[in-house]
């Protein structure tokens, strides 16, 4: 527990420490924890700089602190008549951590083979022999069977998840310029690349059409895909291995073809797991053995018996025995096994296990259950009474107000007394809670902040847990709750002593920072524990004030608000109408976690002040932890918890960029285009531009002459004919072209079919001989006869 | 004899080989293949690649005669095969050999003879025999024809017949040599090769004819598990069947891609035939035996695009692929 050393106080607030002070002694001597109280150093005289403790440790003295003058109720002195009406009976704190602890799913207690890191060594301290000087006495201390196992061995690798947040933090936090013109200046740049990326993206496409259109070009290959998905790995993983068990079983009823067989597939399987074979029916174990041994040489040699072996059971006709079998076997297993696979497999492999290790929860859920964790918080708080849970519900629905919701309760509501209320099916609707108890790997973002102090305008409780350092106390979002600070606050050395390793020192003058690890609460409540509390009332409350004073009693009446500074204004006070009851929201701060940690629950004493801090508060109880920043209200919500939007957004621009390029087919279901050819005009023309090469233009006239020639004869059933006269008088009346002009080009027609062997002709020549080709063809086509067919 | 004997041999003779023909591994293993096949093989390739060479080494190292004959325009069937001499003195007509009767035969560019003349050539290749005037007269064995094409004329060549080159086992395309192997023929040259005068070399004689016949029956009786026969004929089916063929592999084809199967499974110790065989000799032994649509033609696809589609479409035997 810590205690924020108040600077120096004015009248007002002295006057009203000091009444509390007073009102706590008596409460307490009612109590019956007079004794140990009367033994606290918060009533003692304090010590001087340089006194040390009962332990030799060295108590120093904050600054400007009020000697003797202790500021908060110590919490153990909270009478019962005047607790909260709502307030939880009173259990038995120590049975229900020695149950807690007896589960043996806690691994600290009863796994001896856990590990333990430095950090979490420190609770060793407390509780053995290492230091005798800090021991504390064994009948405090809960027993835990595999505890001293754990603590003989030396500390592992740190594990510990909130310096691993820390550190993230701390390397990855990038703090975006504030400034209006750098962020407008940012914007422009961003807009500009995306439009410059727009126009080359058209522009690529283009290009790549044109490519694609041209046959002349030289084709763009396919790029082969040769990334192994985590999903393949594992199915891959999960063939290998039944195959394998397929060919033990096969081999076991003596079909060691069949065993051999499937023990290649194996292998192959796998080769084909890690992108180096594929495996097609039209290939065979030969070009395999050219496939792999190519880019891994080392492999040839088993590879190649291995494949001789199975060739001998698949085709040689011979039975395959059990030697062969058991030849196969041990080379597949050795092939599998050998060290080149498996460094081959190594990379997917890490990639699969790194994918696990990021994915959330795995290192917190090991961290949880640690002596360091909060895991076993719930069970015990359960066990003691409360309501407890594990908050899963967003943070940010603290603000609405569970009566808009059906049957909705609200914090302070009678409860049933019926353990488990908050995992009814009404859960959805179900009550608030009475406290939340934020512990240090809760991230609570600004939104979340704003909720929890509208609802602690309905005077439920908070009780922040911070981390081992002090950066890890929301001092900034603390402000906003009208939590003062009063001279200790992050990078304020005054006031603050360092916390001395191990031990409770709750002296009233000192305040515990928990820079350096633990802090065990093991001499709690002797020397007794008190926090910093500050009270929020209603809106019917002065006017919020940066400094808040501490309610003095908790009977409920109405806060002296005309004589406390720092409460809540409201502006809009009524002040005809008497004031309702002030129920007050109380916010106590713990400067570390240890108060909160598994092993605190060795100690009875740490199990009593946390139980007496919340039974006071209420049933209902929700630890918020890391889960409740992972839940999500809706997809949008989802997104922008997870940090993936900047990268849903890039994938939404590169779709739309996609779109863009590729236009409207982009992403429809189209066919495969079916492959071109050419069409037979085009290799005609082919050859007519060979034969014009060639200089045998002229021959190509002679032939497509005396095609058209045999054409128009048959079109005009004079197949078979010699006469022309007869022809072109059938043609000319058909095209209506001049009969002269249709048997001028019919007899050159028929003479260029009958003349010689062409020569080589001049140019001009071979275009005079391309003109009368267009004009025989020209006839054709009068015909209705198409020379092209489509 | 057992496979890994054949395996010694074989190795033995290839690398007896290789000592006068630099490069040219694939054509030199073709021919062994084809050597131990009891086929005639066809050889399309530019001139100046050695291909005479090859015979005279093979003729050598397999102690088999050798014999070639230069294919022109005017060569006469009796100079293929002989014929009968009207003997004035003795007044008898007297048979003489033409050089077919030889166990190893270089026919070189066969495509420049007349048909007439092919075909006599081609008779004595699938009879083992010759006919003249009646009168049959066997050949020696073993026989061996190594036939060449130069496939850069075409003027004035007389391509032989798709139904005659089904005669050819194998018909293996060859190509000038690279740098490294060029320069190595000029470094052996240099160093005193003299193609003209084997003797020199001091070549070995692996065997004989007679052993050589003797493995030649040896080899057929290598195993053929049924799915591998299986195999066989789905590829040759498929040459029938294959939309830019216009005819297909006969069963010739078959049995040529079985025999040589058998031949290199042998010559790589195995008493088995397996896949691979099959698939690394179909393109030798299929590329002559089938003719492609025109269009198919036009559009510059070649046999040897045709049978690698085929190849790719026709499921391997004990495949492990679903």
């Amino acid at each position: 527990m810590i205690r924020r050393c108040p600077s120096p106080l004015g009248a007002r607030q002295l006057a009203a420490v000091s009444l509390r002070a007073v009102t706590g002694i008596l409460l307490l001597l009612l109590s019956g924890f007079g004794p140990g109280l009367l033994e606290t150093p918060c009533l003692a005289a304090p010590p001087s700089a340089t006194a040390r403790d009962a332990l030799g440790l060295p108590l120093a003295l904050p600054a400007g602190l009020p000697h003797g003058l202790p500021f908060g109720l110590p919490i153990g002195l909270r009478p019962e008549t005047a607790a909260s009406p709502h307030a939880l009976k009173p259990g038995n704190a120590k049975s229900a951590a020695m149950k807690t602890l007896h589960d043996p799913r806690v691994p600290f207690c009863h796994r001896e083979a856990t590990v333990i890191d430095e950090d979490m060594h420190a609770w060793c301290d407390v509780t053995l022999e290492r230091n005798p000087s800090r021991r504390v006495s064994s009948p405090d201390v809960l027993p835990c069977p595999a505890w001293k196992a754990i603590c003989a061995r030396p500390p592992g690798k740190a594990t510990k998840l909130l310096h691993h947040q820390e550190e993230q933090e701390v390397s990855e936090s990038f703090a975006f310029p504030s400034h209006p013109a750098v962020a407008w200046i940012l914007r422009f740049l961003l807009v500009a690349l995306v439009l410059a990326l727009i126009v080359v993206l058209l522009r690529l496409g283009r290009v790549s059409s044109e490519r694609a259109s041209n046959p002349d070009l030289p084709g763009q290959g396919e790029p082969m895909a040769d990334r192994l998905a985590q999903e393949r790995l594992q199915q891959v993983e999960t063939d290998v291995q039944r195959l394998l068990a397929r060919a033990a079983a096969a081999a076991a009823a003596g079909h060691f073809s069949s065993a051999c067989n499937d023990a290649y597939a194996a292998l192959l399987r796998r080769l084909e797991g890690l992108g180096l074979w594929q495996v097609e029916p039209h290939l065979t174990n030969g070009d395999m053995l050219r496939a792999v041994t190519r880019p891994k040489p080392a492999l040839e040699p088993e590879l190649k018996a291995l494949v001789r072996d199975i060739e001998i059971v698949q085709f040689s006709q011979e039975p395959a025995s059990r030697e062969r079998f058991e030849s196969v076997w041990e080379r597949v297993q050795h092939l599998l096994r050998q060290g080149l696979v498996l460094w081959l497999m190594s990379f997917p492999a890490l990639f699969l296990l790194g994918s696990c290790s990021c994915q959330p929860g795995g290192d917190a859920d090991q961290w949880n259950e640690s002596p360091s964790g909060h895991a076993d918080w719930v069970p015990f708080l359960n066990e003691y009474g409360f309501d407890a849970r594990e908050r899963v519900a967003p943070l940010h629905r603290l603000a609405e107000k569970p009566d808009q919701k059906k049957g909705g309760h609200t914090a302070g509501a009678p409860h049933d007394g019926k353990k488990g209320h908050h995992g009814t099916k009404t859960d959805k609707v179900a009550a608030e809670p009475d406290a939340l108890i934020l512990l240090p790997t809760a991230r609570v973002d600004e939104t979340e902040w704003k909720a929890i102090e509208h609802w602690l305008l309905r005077a439920p409780h908070l009780l922040v847990v911070a981390g081992p350092s002090r950066e890890r106390v929301p001092w900034k979002q603390l402000e906003g709750l009208d939590v003062a600070q009063e001279g200790v606050g992050p990078g304020d050395a005054e006031g603050v002593v360092a916390g001395v390793k191990h031990v409770i020192r709750l002296p009233h003058t000192r305040t515990l920072q928990g820079t350096s690890g633990s802090v065990a609460l093991a001499f709690f409540p002797r020397q007794g524990v008190y926090g910093r509390r500050i009270t929020l009332p209603l809106a019917e409350a002065a006017e919020k004030d940066s400094d808040v004073d501490v309610r003095a009693e908790h009977d409920g009446t109405e806060h002296g608000s005309e004589q406390a500074e720092g409460h809540h204004g409201d502006e809009d006070d009524d002040d005809d109408e008497p004031p309702a009851p002030v129920r007050t929201s109380e916010v106590l701060v713990l400067a570390d976690d240890d108060l909160f940690a598994n092993a605190s629950l060795m100690f009875p004493d740490n199990a009593r002040a946390a139980t007496e801090i919340l039974r006071q508060w209420g049933p209902r109880v929700e630890l918020v932890t890391d889960v409740a920043s992972l839940v999500a209200d809706s997809p949008a919500q989802a997104v922008q918890r997870s940090g993936f939007g900047p990268a849903f957004l890039q994938l939404a621009l590169l779709l739309l960029l996609a779109f863009i390029a590729r236009g409207a087919i982009f992403g429809t279901p189209r066919d495969l285009p079916e492959p071109s050819r050419r069409a037979f005009v085009e290799h005609v023309r082919a050859i007519g531009a060979l034969y014009q090469r060639a200089g045998h233009a002229r021959r190509a006239m002679q032939v497509f002459a005396s095609f058209v020639v045999e054409r128009l004869r048959a079109r005009h059933g004079m197949a078979g004919g010699r006469s022309l006269s007869s022809l072109a008088e059938a043609v000319a009346a058909r095209t209506g072209q001049p009969l002269g002009h249709v048997m001028g080009l019919l007899v050159e027609a028929r003479g260029a079919g009958t003349a010689p062997a062409a020569e080589e002709g001049s140019s001009s020549e071979d275009k005079e001989a391309l003109a009368r080709l267009r004009e025989l063809a020209s006839l054709l086509q009068e015909k209705g006869d198409t020379i092209e067919r489509r | 004899m057992n496979a890994v004997e054949f395996q010694s041999l074989f190795e033995r003779v290839r690398a007896e080989i290789a000592r006068a023909i630099v490069g040219q591994t694939d054509l030199v293993e073709h021919v062994l293949l084809a050597a131990f096949s009891r086929g005639h093989v066809l050889i399309e390739g530019p001139p100046g690649l050695g291909k005479t060479l090859l015979v005279r080494v093979l003729g050598q190292v397999l102690g088999c005669d050798s014999r070639r004959i230069q294919f022109t325009p005017d060569l006469m069937p009796s100079d293929v095969t002989g014929g009968n001499v009207f003997q004035q003195q003795r007044g008898v007509f007297e048979f003489q050999k033409g050089p077919v009767f030889t166990q190893l035969l270089l026919a070189d560019e066969i495509n420049r003879a007349p048909a007439k003349t092919q075909s006599a050539l081609l008779e004595a290749m699938q009879e083992q025999s010759v006919t003249i005037d009646g009168q049959t007269r066997a050949l020696p064995t073993p026989f061996l024809v190594l036939a060449t094409q130069n496939p850069i004329e075409s003027q004035g060549t007389y391509p032989l017949p798709e139904a005659q080159l089904d005669r050819f086992l194998f018909k293996i395309e060859v190509a000038a040599p690279g740098r490294e192997v060029e320069r190595a023929i000029l470094a052996n040259h240099l160093a005193g090769f003299d193609p003209s005068s084997l003797d020199r070399m001091g070549l070995v004689k692996v065997l004989d004819h007679q052993s050589l016949h003797a493995w030649q029956h040896w080899t057929r009786t290598v195993t053929v598990d049924p799915s591998v026969l299986d195999y066989i004929t789905n590829i040759v089916a498929a040459t029938r069947e294959h939309g830019s063929v216009f005819f297909g592999a006969s069963p010739r084809g078959s049995l040529a891609l079985l025999f040589t199967a058998q031949t290199r499974a042998a010559s790589q110790g195995r008493t088995f035939v397996i896949p691979d065989d099959v698939k690394v000799l179909a393109p030798a032994v299929l590329r002559h035996r089938i003719g492609l649509e025109p269009d198919a033609e036009i559009e510059g696809l070649r046999p040897d695009d045709v049978i690698a589609a085929i190849l790719r479409d026709v499921r391997v035997p004990a495949t492990v692929a679903v």
